[in-house]
């Protein structure tokens, strides 16, 4: 299949263009400069057509004077014969123009005996002759000359003719009527004629010269054509005649225009009938004849042909050259352009290392080239990949199957992670069971698999129990690691006997230092005097724990407005102190418990926990804080829990002994080492 | 083509025929034609050229006729055998004594107008009233008197030259003119149809036939055959000339040019088209045949009108050329 190329098409498209450019401006410049020069040639021609009427009237008026004077003189006296002649002769010798001239009488009007007298001189040979005309066999009478200004009373400018006798000269004559007063009435007497060779209207019509073939002729009255370069139309042709022959409708209007005497200018056929003429033309008034000018339209065009064609010759020679130009420039355009494509194909079949062409201008296809090798190398490159990746699947597969493994393997450790972390809590209830003075109960859920609430209580001496909730920021395992840092530097710190405020402070100072993590922890921290129902509590913005009175009263411990540990280092905590009277419980909870929440949205609340708490009024510890979680989690529903949830309550009871409280440290130091069995949930035995 | 070479074999026939039968030379005739050469008379020129007058062994001579030598006249003194003449000279001519003889009649019609110039505001023959009108002198006379007679119409007759300039420079209101001649040169002056007011004498009653050949009666029954075998040459003249008609008047012309006359093809072609218009015979007879009715017609309205005194026997006056040989 063959398909043009694009430097074929833009050849053609150029070609075509500027040659319809190249017609425009060749119409336009034709059309314009044939304006100029048809109003040129209008003007020469009118000029030398009015230039001929010119010189042909000088010489006609020049003839026309000899027999009107002669007129004016016969009117007035009637001359003797011989005089008569003598002025004839005189007159026709004298006048250039006058051939021949005669005074033709009215039959019998100048010799009673003669029915002709018309004495005659004329030229011949040079010599002035003399004879009478008329005749059986010259009848002037009715002849033109004679007839016409006798019946119309003018002076005319007779067709012209040929003269009989002096071969092949066109004549005209002119003829003027004379009259005779006759009993005191002009009475018609005769005709004056001067008989007036025409040969110098040819001398004249052909030395007007018109370019090089146009000329000048002179057609009569009757529109005989009197002149003309052509001698066989002279004499013979009309306008009108040859109007006629060549059916030209134009023509003969052109001629009845010439006739009528009027002045014009027109296209139409060359009399020859070869060419366009223009045709110019005038009237003479003198004889009532026109004057025309024929002007071959070639010859009139050639200068506007001969640029045009000029024109045309460099246009189409420009043309051609610019689409040689434009050809070779496409040419060499089009090279790399087809060689890319013979590259691409190669790529097609498979062959990926197929040279692509190198191209350095023009820019465009450059580009174009260079996007191309840019292809190609992907293109391989991806090949390469994809030849690749099945190895890398398979990889894959064996990367997946081990990190499976390893998140059991992970899955594993956090549920020791988790049975570590509750065991770190204490978890043996009752922990003083020789104590009969302080009932003490807590638990911990995590809401996953390790927690960051916890709680925790020792005896800090005999008399004394110390015990703790917190709440580590976050969940998880960074939650629980700081959740074990920080009970174990509580419980450290307090076993010192410290007061919980500058327990709280020092403990605060440590996590600072050692917290990289920028976790904190909110922490209650209480120490129940059993003795003399003493509460001494600091609180690190943790919930303010509830106090459940033996009646069922529940208050709320007053705030010592703490922030929560490891926030601000050099923070100070202060302590505050409460009493707490027989068979009263301080519940101390994490937010976790206010804070759960059901699937609608709702919080549990303060209020529900404290009339959930309220219930438990001088009920143990054990069973006050199995409640409370179990309100909690009957409110939640299904909702899984999103917090830790940590409670531990405190009641103070009965006192039996006073040693029993020795022993009750020692195993509580114990007990807080000791491991329970793990589980995910763990809350106090015996559930 | 094949009429030129049928012409060319009866050519040498007849040659062959004249050297059998030892004819010793051919017989002279001159001819006068109506007027000045045009193709009026381009039958006769075809058939000299074309050599029919010759194959009918006749050695003819065409006179220069014109305004200046009238053919009857040339006819009565016997300048010339057979002449070009209208049927009402004819019989002018032989009221007068000169008996001349019909050998074919060639227009049937009558081609003589009267035209006028609209703008003078003749529309209708009576419009003439008062008028100045050109005519023709002598036997050309006679339809527009009668005409004139006809419609009453007292006018100034101004008798006409041989040009139709006095009417075109208006030195008469109207003239005579032939349908096939004068009546074109005005046209061709410039002067449309339209602006012409033109009467047929044929459509006013006088419907005269006009060109026919004509010779004396002495000459006749001295060599019968002399005329009638002009005659019948003539009319195949006639013939081959409608048949080329471009020859015809390329003919016509040379004639013209050679007595000096100024010609134009235009002029000859509508001449020799108008005399096949009048030159059409009427059903039943045969080209060169006068009609008795046309003969009546006419010799009575010259005899009316006091032209002629009586009118000659139809029979006498008119010998059917028969068909060309």
């Amino acid at each position: 299949m063959r398909r043009r190329g694009i430097a074929l098409q833009l050849g053609v498209l150029i070609l075509g263009g500027s040659a319809v450019v190249l017609a425009l401006i060749v119409a336009y410049n034709y059309t314009t400069a044939r304006r100029i020069i048809v109003r040129q040639a209008e003007e020469n021609a009118g000029n030398l057509v009015a230039n001929t009427v010119g010189r042909v009237e000088t010489v006609l008026r020049a003839a026309e004077k000899v027999p009107e004077g002669l007129a004016q003189v016969l009117a007035e006296s009637s001359y003797p014969e011989a005089q008569l002649l003598e002025v004839l002769g005189k007159t026709v010798e004298r006048n250039r123009e006058v051939y021949g001239l005669t005074v033709a009488y009215e039959p019998y009007g100048a010799r009673a005996d003669a029915e002709y007298f018309a004495p005659y001189y004329y030229k011949s040979d040079g010599k002035l002759r003399f004879k009478f005309l008329g005749g059986e066999s010259y009848r002037y009478f009715f002849m033109d000359w004679y007839q016409i200004p006798r019946h119309t009373g003018r002076s005319i400018w007779t067709e012209p003719y040929f003269d009989e006798g002096g071969g092949q000269v066109v004549m005209s004559t002119y003829a003027v009527p004379f009259y005779r007063t006759v009993e005191g009435q002009p009475r018609f007497a005769g005709v004056i004629a001067a008989n007036v060779s025409l040969d110098w209207l040819e001398t004249i019509t052909s030395s007007m010269q018109l370019l090089s073939s146009g000329y000048a002729f002179l057609v009569s009255h009757n529109g005989m054509i009197v002149t003309h370069p052509d001698a066989r139309l002279v004499m013979n042709e009309s306008i009108f005649s040859l109007a006629e022959t060549r059916r030209d409708a134009g023509l003969r209007a052109l001629g009845r225009a010439m006739v009528q005497g009027e002045t014009g200018m027109a296209r139409t056929e060359c009399l020859d009938g070869s060419d366009t003429c223009w045709l110019a033309f005038a009237p003479m008034p003198a004889n009532g004849w026109a004057v025309a000018a024929m002007l071959p339209e070639s010859e009139v065009m050639a200068d506007v042909v001969a640029l045009n064609r000029t024109m045309v010759l460099i246009g189409g020679v420009g043309s051609l050259l610019l689409v040689l130009v434009v050809v070779g420039a496409l040419r060499s355009l089009s090279r790399p352009i087809w060689a890319l494509a013979q590259a691409s194909e190669e790529i097609a079949r498979g062959n990926f290392d197929a040279a692509v062409p190198r191209v350095d201008s023009p820019r465009e296809v450059a580009q174009l080239a260079d996007a191309f090798a840019g292809m190609q190398r992907e293109l391989k490159r991806y090949i390469r990949d994809l030849e690749e990746s099945s190895a890398a699947r398979e990889r894959a597969t064996e990367e997946a199957a081990r990190l499976a493994l390893e998140r059991q393997a992970l899955q594993r450790e956090l549920d020791i992670a988790a049975g570590i972390q509750q065991s770190i809590l204490p978890r043996t209830f009752p922990p003083f069971p020789e104590r009969t003075d302080l009932d003490v109960f807590a638990a911990m859920i995590p809401a996953r698999e390790v927690g960051g609430d916890f709680y925790d209580f020792f005896l800090v001496d005999r008399r004394r129990l110390g015990f703790v909730v917190g709440d580590v920021s976050g969940k998880g395992v960074p939650a629980a690691i700081f959740m074990a840092l920080s009970r174990t530097l509580l419980k450290a710190t307090a076993l010192h006997g410290l007061p919980p405020g500058e327990c709280l402070s020092r403990v605060n100072r440590l996590l600072c230092r050692e917290n990289g993590s920028e976790m904190f922890v909110t922490v209650f921290y209480g120490i129940l005097d059993a003795e003399n129902g003493i509460l001494e509590y600091a609180n690190a913005g943790h919930p303010a724990p509830l106090l459940l009175r033996r009646s069922g009263e529940v208050e709320r411990l007053p705030r010592t407005g703490g922030i929560a540990l490891g926030a601000l280092e050099g923070a100070e905590y202060l302590a505050r102190r409460s009493r707490v009277q027989q068979g009263d419980t301080v519940f101390v909870f994490s937010d976790g418990v206010t804070e759960s929440m059901t699937t609608d949205g709702r919080f549990f609340g303060e209020e529900r926990l404290e009339s959930a708490l309220a219930r438990f009024a001088g009920a143990p510890a054990a069973e006050m804080v199995e409640g409370v979680v179990a309100a909690v989690r009957e409110f939640a529903g299904a909702q899984p829990p999103h917090d830790d949830l940590a409670v531990l309550a405190v009641r103070s009871a009965q006192p039996r002994q006073r040693s029993s409280t020795e022993e009750i440290s020692a195993r509580t130091r114990c007990s807080s080492a000791t491991p329970s069995s793990p589980g995910r949930r763990s809350i106090g035995s015996p559930m | 083509m094949r009429s030129l070479a049928s012409l060319s074999v009866i050519a040498a026939l007849s040659l062959l025929a004249s050297t059998a039968t030892g004819e010793p030379r051919p017989r002279r005739l001159v001819f006068a034609p109506h007027w000045l050469p045009q193709a009026q008379f381009a039958g006769t020129y075809v058939a000299l050229e074309r050599g029919f007058y010759a194959d009918a062994g006749l050695e003819v001579t065409i006179l220069p006729s014109g305004p200046d030598h009238p053919p009857s006249r040339l006819l009565a003194d016997g300048t010339a055998d057979v002449a070009s003449l209208w049927l009402t000279t004819a019989l002018q001519m032989r009221d007068r004594g000169i008996p001349v003889v019909n050998v074919a009649q060639l227009l049937e019609r009558s081609s003589l107008m009267v035209v006028a110039k609209r703008a003078s505001g003749i529309r209708a023959p009576a419009d003439l009233h008062g008028r100045r009108v050109g005519v023709w002198d002598g036997d050309l006379l006679v339809q527009p008197l009668a005409f004139f007679q006809r419609y009453e119409i007292d006018g100034e007759l101004v008798p006409l030259g041989s040009t139709i300039n006095l009417f075109l420079r208006d030195g008469v209101d109207a003239t005579v003119a032939m349908w096939f001649n004068e009546y074109h040169t005005i046209l061709n002056t410039g002067v449309e149809p339209g602006e012409l007011t033109a009467f047929f004498l044929r459509d006013h009653g006088l419907d005269f036939p006009e060109d026919g050949l004509y010779c004396r009666e002495e000459t006749l029954a001295r060599d019968p055959g002399l005329c009638l075998d002009f005659a019948r040459a003539t009319l195949a003249g006639w013939r081959e000339a409608f048949a080329e008609p471009d020859e015809a008047v390329a003919l016509t012309m040379r004639h013209m040019l050679e007595a000096h006359l100024g010609t134009n093809r235009a002029h000859q072609r509508w001449m020799l088209d108008r005399m096949q218009d009048l030159m059409r015979p009427g059903k039943g007879r045969a080209p060169g045949e006068l009609a008795h009715a046309d003969f009546e017609r006419t010799a009575r309205t010259l005899q009316e009108s006091g032209w002629i005194s009586s009118v000659p026997r139809f029979e006498t006056f008119h010998h059917p050329p028969g068909r060309a040989p």
